[in-house]
């Protein structure tokens, strides 16, 4: 491999923003994978429409079954719904040790600031607090405001104090960031209030508000992954009534003539769900086949044995964060490529008629690889083809595991020599 | 080595676990795809009726009777009786053939209240679901007398949302949707039907029909409370029609015998 792209990799994750992310990812590993353990309970489990709660028809026969949920189902909403805000902690807590100035006020200022920021009560009567914004999805929002707390308070606070007097010497910072928060949570209200954000969605739902075609199908499906990969993993509002309605015309026809060509065959809804998805988005599950072949690093394989049953049923965040892969250019180009290319393969199949097109609605959380086959109504083929499709992404992901191996390599040898 | 040997381990166990996994998923998706198909390929459009609160599953016999004396058919009878702890007691049959039976869900707690009538749409869920399943049908008609009407909008507004059987036609009889309460004092039960409207299906075709005696009740409910479902459901659904019976029989316990009323329902509700 070229030592110049290498060197290149290594001096970006050394760099401090990228040290302090990856970091943060690693120690938030543990609660996301908690969080998708408890979703895959509650929601593929548990569930009476879930994928194995349907299939072994748990309704009828585990009693008290929406108590059992409900409590379990807290456990991913103490956890995946709120990482926004440990995230902060983290990061704010991190970049305050790589920059040599520990302080425990810049963890809680973190905090305080980003509840702040995005705080508003939803306009009801009754006090409720909107906390989509603290979620998993808004999780590098989480990391900024930890990481230029942290930097503020290296650059303007006094580091080494004893803990009493850490809170009265270090004014300075402190009233900088709740400023910085206040004007930010004004502007936010100021946006709001004149309803901008709807503005802002409308004119993204323009833009897709139209009958599906392939292209805008592969443009959906290259603009989410690539926002998973700077850190904002909730895929875009794009599913309208119009997408879910164009499911509804296909199943309808499919109903009605038994054969013939559906009227939207490339409605991202079965396209990109059925090939796009497999262990989320990024073939994900291709990724943890490829580290289980050939990755050389003790901590990345066990990453990936703690993470395959969550990327089975498509709950990518714990292989994400502790890979990590947010930023992570060495997994830029694969992440990016294999859902182009599946999408690409099965564009052409389809539009050949050499596959069938998926039109039969599937339960929730079934696993990636088994949608086709099972969106088809049970065909065979379909299923053959989808292990195909892992088996070209595997190989695509090969290159790069084995590139990861090498610049943790030379990683290892940089601190070793740090270290002397 | 021996740490190899479980990463190779672990390989084949996912595939085996696709492996494994797809033979019981196949066998659900040609069923699903079956049952898929039956649903739609349904003609069957039942009438399926909620009687007011005090009022047992006859409430309609009547007027089952005279519809198909007047009409000169034999729609059949199905009554469904949701029990307390959930029980679905059915009496009388859907006959086979009958494309339009008319099925009428009653509850064991039919008393009056809103806390009742949430937990009455509840149970009537449950039964609606019963039914789906038992006859396969991919769209519904609904008659709501009195409080059934208000049962048969918390329904719409909390169960319905996403159901792949489809309420074609609505006609609530005489139902208060702001119990006995004047207009500029909305219960607290209309303000939620109004909060949740957004719920109600928009191809759904409605009619409120009011009685009354006087110039403002039917003798229970004031003519003002019917009308306030068109803070509900007009602009909502695609078409509210309001429409007002007077004369003989106006009274509100008498109205499913009304003869204006029946032929409302003849015209409207029946194919």
């Amino acid at each position: 491999m070229n030592k110049k792209v290498v060197d290149l990799l290594t001096r970006f994750e050394n760099s401090q923003f990228i040290k302090v992310l990856n970091w943060s990812m690693m120690v938030l590993f543990p609660v996301a994978l908690l969080g998708s353990f408890a979703w895959i309970l509650n929601m593929v489990i548990l569930n009476p429409n879930g994928f194995i709660g349907n299939m072994i028809n748990i309704n009828h026969w585990l009693d008290n079954l929406w108590f059992i949920r409900t409590v379990i189902g807290d456990i991913e909403r103490a956890t995946m719904r709120l990482l926004a805000l440990y995230a902060a902690v983290i990061s704010a807590s991190v970049s305050a040790k790589i920059y040599r100035s520990p302080s425990l006020l810049a963890e809680v200022i973190a905090v305080v600031s980003y509840v702040l920021i995005f705080f508003h009560t939803v306009r009801n009567r009754r006090m409720i607090v909107d906390t989509s914004y603290y979620t998993s999805n808004w999780f590098i929002i989480g990391i900024l405001v930890g990481y230029v707390t942290g930097l503020i308070f290296a650059k303007l606070g006094k580091a080494n104090l004893s803990e009493r007097s850490d809170i009265l010497e270090n004014w300075k910072p402190f009233s900088l960031m709740i400023g910085l928060a206040f004007i930010l949570h004004i502007l936010y209200a100021i946006f709001r209030t004149y309803s901008l954000d709807t503005v802002f969605f409308e004119g993204a739902t323009a833009f897709s508000n139209r009958h599906s075609n392939y292209w805008l199908s592969l443009i959906i499906s290259i603009i989410s992954t690539f926002s998973l990969w700077i850190g904002y993993a909730g895929t875009l509002n794009f599913s309208t009534n119009i997408f879910s309605n164009e499911s509804l015309a296909n199943l309808n026809y499919v109903l009605n003539h038994k054969s013939g060509q559906v009227p939207y065959p490339f409605t991202p809804n079965s396209l990109n769900n059925g090939f796009a998805q497999v262990g989320g988005s990024g073939i994900l599950l291709g990724l943890i086949i490829a580290i289980l072949l050939i990755s050389t690093n003790k901590r990345t394989i066990k990453v990936a044995n703690w993470s395959i049953m969550p990327v089975f049923f498509g709950a990518n965040m714990p292989l994400i964060l502790g890979l990590p892969l947010i930023l992570n250019p060495i997994y830029f180009i694969p992440f990016l490529l294999t859902p182009i290319i599946n999408l690409t393969i099965s564009g052409i199949l389809m539009a050949l008629k050499l596959i069938p097109v998926i039109v039969y609605p599937v339960l929730e959380g079934t696993p990636g690889i088994l949608v086709p086959f099972v969106g088809s109504g049970g065909n065979i083929t379909m299923l053959v083809y989808s292990l195909f499709l892992l088996i070209l992404d595997i190989l695509i992901y090969l290159p790069f595991v084995k590139l990861a191996n090498q610049v943790a390599k030379i990683n290892k040898e940089v601190t070793d020599d740090e270290r002397k | 080595m021996r740490e190899n040997k479980i990463r190779y381990l672990l390989i084949i166990m996912i595939f085996a676990a696709i492996i494994l996994l797809a033979i019981p998923t196949g066998i659900w998706s040609k069923k699903n795809v079956q049952d898929l198909q039956k649903r739609h390929d349904s003609r069957l459009t039942p009438i399926i009726m909620i009687p007011g609160s005090s009022a047992s599953v006859n409430r309609f016999d009547a007027l089952v009777r005279t519809i198909n004396e007047r009409t000169q058919t034999n729609h059949s009878l199905l009554k469904v009786k949701v029990m307390n702890d959930g029980t679905i007691q059915y009496s009388g049959a859907v006959k086979s053939g009958d494309l339009e039976p008319f099925i009428v869900v009653g509850f064991e707690n039919n008393r009056d209240g809103y806390n009742n009538i949430r937990s009455q749409a509840k149970m009537f869920n449950r039964a609606f679901r019963q039914l789906k399943l038992r006859y396969d049908f991919n769209n519904f008609r609904g008659i709501g007398h009195s409080n059934g009407g208000l049962i048969y909008t918390a329904f719409l507004e909390n169960y319905y949302k996403n159901d792949n059987v489809k309420i074609t036609r609505l006609m609530t009889i005489g139902s208060p949707y702001n119990f006995a309460e004047t207009r500029n004092r909305p219960t607290q039960m209309l303000q939620d039907f109004i909060k949740n409207r957004k719920n109600l299906p928009e191809n759904l075709i409605m009619y409120s029909v009011a009685g009354t005696q006087n110039y403002v009740a039917d003798g229970l409910v004031p003519v003002s409370s019917v009308e306030a479902g068109k803070f509900i459901y007009q602009g909502q659904v695609k078409h509210y029609t309001q429409i007002t019976v007077t004369g003989r029989l106006a009274q509100h316990s008498a109205l499913p015998q009304n003869t204006e009323v029946l032929s409302l329902i003849e015209r409207y509700i029946l194919k």
